[in-house]
């Protein structure tokens, strides 16, 4: 009988020490409309699989260095590329033109003398023609 | 030049709407004398463009709907454009490299390109919070009495799609996709397209208020991110943006706060 009551006991304080590790391991979980990710409603499955292959792409197959470009990546006009936990993702922070990468790669040819022969060159550089309107 | 990426919810909405809806908005002459204009931003399409059903062609162009400055005209364009331009990777589509203005071997596979525009496609559009607090509605109204609507276009409805879950939706990305004249103050000395150096594309509102928490707890607005909190954003409004900009200075203390906690509900 006190066999059973010690059972139960370690039982129930299991219980109690794993429902609050948890609690506290894991944060509350927020609301869908505090989410800025995942699929919209009424996805076909055929659909949801093409959207978790670009969420793939999107995310991490470019830009992990152990399968993609990876720490070669570094954005040229919007320089909102960090390096971050081994792995280069798009940041909303604002980097500096000409900006060296913390980790020393090479970024000589971002210097701002060498931006004219940019990604912008044909499209939005200063002084740049406007094409003609309609 | 310094740009902010851009946000990428609920883009398969916005490129589902059809270009007569688009241009119903725009008023090149401002002859409703509102004093907005709205211009679309007409494009000539890349090799690899597809015009679709919706799509109209005006002597070739074609309006363009996404970037700051509405400088692609599809989710395809978009995004061959920002692996090439943004991150330096070439593909199929966009095969010059920037860095070396040489044409090399695709660094990205079309299949990759494709399942990431199909990912923006049917990403999910960003969710109102509290729309029923009296202060939310009331900033709503706000928002709609000084005009910010004018450009800010709150609802819009989707006509029928290839993917179902995109036919005949109404949703609110408070955008309309249009250019317009913001000022001095904002003049980039860029052009895109038709896109004079003083023309931004509406930037859609929608995901604003948790803007800030994919970003590190700050914002960053604007089209290069100068703007810090809500309010530097609208008094820096300019050129079109001016009436409504003075009519958020004039409005008492209570109400900006309102109009606030309306943008942050967004």
């Amino acid at each position: 009988m006190v066999n059973i009551k010690i059972k139960y006991l370690v039982f129930v304080c299991s219980v109690s020490l794993l429902f609050y590790s948890c609690d506290e391991v894991f944060p509350e979980a927020p609301a869908e409309n505090e989410l800025l990710d995942g699929p919209m409603e009424g996805l076909s499955f055929s659909e949801q699989n093409r959207f978790l292959a670009g969420d793939v792409a999107f995310n991490d197959e470019i830009f992990t260095p152990e399968s993609g470009l990876g720490l070669c990546l570094w954005p040229l006009p919007v320089e909102a590329v960090i390096q971050e936990m081994g792995k280069v993702i798009l940041s909303p922070r604002l980097h500096d033109l000409g900006r060296h990468h913390p980790t020393k790669i090479q970024t000589s040819h971002l210097e701002p003398h060498n931006f004219r022969t940019g990604p912008f060159r044909d499209l939005s550089r200063r002084g740049y023609p406007l094409e003609s309107l309609l | 030049m310094k740009f902010t990426p851009p946000a990428v919810t609920g883009l398969g909405l916005l490129a589902a709407l059809t270009d007569a809806q688009i241009l119903e908005n725009s008023d090149p002459e401002d002859i409703d004398g509102d004093g907005i204009s709205g211009v679309p931003n007409y494009i000539t399409p890349p090799d690899y463009f597809q015009p679709q059903w919706f799509h109209q062609s005006f002597s070739g162009k074609f309006i363009g709907r996404f970037g700051k400055k509405a400088a692609s005209i599809d989710l395809l364009q978009q995004t061959a454009t920002a692996y090439n331009q943004d991150m330096g990777v070439t593909s199929t589509f966009e095969p010059l490299d920037v860095a070396t203005d040489l044409t090399i071997d695709p660094e990205v596979s079309d299949q990759t390109i494709r399942d990431v525009v199909f990912y923006l496609r049917t990403l999910k559009a960003p969710i109102q919070r509290d729309r029923d607090v009296s202060d939310v509605i009331h900033g709503q109204q706000i928002f709609s009495d000084i005009k910010c609507g004018s450009c800010h276009i709150p609802t819009w409805t989707t006509p029928e799609s290839d993917i179902e879950a995109l036919s005949n939706k109404t949703f609110y990305p408070y955008t309309d996709l249009l250019l317009h004249d913001m000022g001095a103050g904002l003049d980039d000395g860029a052009t895109e397209g038709s896109a004079e150096t003083y023309e931004w594309r509406t930037p859609p509102l929608w995901g604003l208020g948790l803007s800030a928490d994919s970003q590190g707890g700050e914002l960053f607005l604007m089209h290069d991110g100068r703007a810090k909190t809500l309010e530097e954003a609208i008094l820096m409004h300019g050129g079109e943006g001016s009436t409504s900009r003075d009519s958020f200075e004039q409005l008492s203390e209570t109400d900006k706060q309102k109009l606030l906690t309306f943008l942050k509900s967004l």
